[in-house]
């Protein structure tokens, strides 16, 4: 059971979505929670709130169930989902007069939008990191978020406690665990 | 500190991009000419960056949960594997122009689309302030009017859903004041939906006459 699971976990999102359409849900399930937290980062880093990032969220989701056959073919669904929650944004953001300072909008004969580069470029590395942290072991990931996510940093004591380790070997697992998401991050194509 | 094969230790610059501290001057001289370093620091001032915000991107469960529920509708999920594109049979631009007509004074457009017995008519208008409106009717060529009390139309924009209106019992439908733009239209009816990917727009030129 554990192995399908698996199994469906590292499908591809094409793979995913043409399973999506033959009526398993499960594999709804893990596109779903492949880029949960990529959407529902961005109307934060718009400057919108949590009211209007759970509306987006649900929006989001919403457009691509309803497009899923369509998104078939296409190449990276990850850019297709930026793009959407991005001009659901956009839509947010000017009619309630809110913009981030760092976000230039250029406005097109769409009525549309086009983000800074940067905002695309910093989500891709996010979400790229992201991928790489759900690849490794169970142990690697808790210490890689004890490493990165928790505030205030925990200290490597902590981390070797909460990790049932002596603090002499934590330093051995923490290097093996960053040395592990580097690799996983270069074989999934992470440029700087 | 570096390592003993000559790069910095993956600890210095872990400890660089999440806690701030300062490579040594032969670690920081490293790092300008090492591509190999200067990449791991990069993804981990990214990972740090993420920081704590990262385990608040979670959506609440309750949200996610309604997201979740859309991959058990066995219903709409029949619709989208029965969807299929509604071709253009009929469209007023490209009627002759009346004598004493000028091309670019048309503002509105009437179309319409077909597929499987069901034809799906467009009247665009543009109005004074350039806002446009889309009005329309699906109807079943033998039978009239859609039969289900659920039918609705999505207004879309390159598959970003805009706007959505129910379909009266008379098959109609209407988008008022929506900002001039290319949209598509996806019909949901039954088990099935209809798609125009993209309406053609009310700014081409007419067919001279």
């Amino acid at each position: 059971m554990q192995h399908g699971v698996h199994a469906v976990r590292d499908r591809t999102d094409a793979e995913l979505i043409q399973q999506c359409l033959d009526g398993h849900s499960e594999a709804w399930d893990v596109l779903v929670h492949r880029y949960s937290r990529l959407i529902y980062s961005i109307p934060f880093k718009w400057g919108l709130q949590r009211e209007d990032a759970k509306e987006i969220f649900q929006s989001v989701w919403l457009d691509c169930f309803q497009e899923l056959h369509s998104l078939r073919d296409i190449d990276r669904l990850q850019a297709w989902l930026v793009r959407i929650a991005i001009r659901k944004c956009y839509r947010f953001s000017t009619s309630k007069r809110s913009r981030p300072e760092d976000v230039e909008i250029v406005e097109t004969d769409h009525a549309s939008e086009d983000p800074s580069e940067g905002l695309i470029e910093r989500l891709d590395r996010e979400q790229l990191i992201r991928m790489s942290i759900a690849k490794l072991t169970e142990r690697c990931q808790q210490v890689i978020k004890a490493l990165f996510f928790e505030d205030p940093f925990p200290g490597y004591a902590t981390i070797a406690a909460r990790l049932g380790l002596s603090s002499n070997s934590i330093g051995f697992t923490r290097d093996r665990c960053l040395e592990r998401l580097g690799k996983l991050l270069e074989e999934l194509g992470y440029e700087h | 500190m570096e390592s003993r094969i000559g790069h910095i230790a993956l600890v210095s610059l872990f400890e660089r991009a999440r806690l701030n501290t300062e490579l040594d001057g032969s670690a920081q001289a490293h790092l300008n000419s090492c591509h190999l370093c200067r990449g791991r620091l990069d993804w981990m001032q990214v990972a740090a960056g993420l920081g704590v915000r990262e385990l608040s991107y979670d959506p609440p469960q309750p949200v996610m949960e309604a997201v979740l529920r859309l991959g058990r509708d066995s219903s709409r999920l029949k619709q989208l594997r029965n969807a299929v594109v509604a071709l253009l049979t009929f469209d007023s631009f490209k009627q002759p122009t009346p004598a004493g007509i000028r091309s670019t004074e048309a503002s509105s457009r009437q179309m319409k689309f077909e597929i499987h017995g069901v034809e799906i008519g467009v009247l665009m208008r543009l109005s004074e302030d350039r806002k446009l409106s889309l009005a329309g009717q699906v109807l079943e060529k033998l039978s009239g009017p859609i039969q289900d009390p659920a039918a609705r139309v999505d207004l879309v924009i390159e598959g970003d859903r805009i706007m959505t209106s129910s379909l009266s019992p008379w098959g109609e439908f209407v988008f008022p004041d929506v900002p001039k733009a290319r949209y598509g239209l996806q019909v949901y009816f039954l088990d099935r939906m209809l798609q125009i990917p993209s309406l053609p727009s009310i700014d081409e030129q007419r067919s001279p006459g």
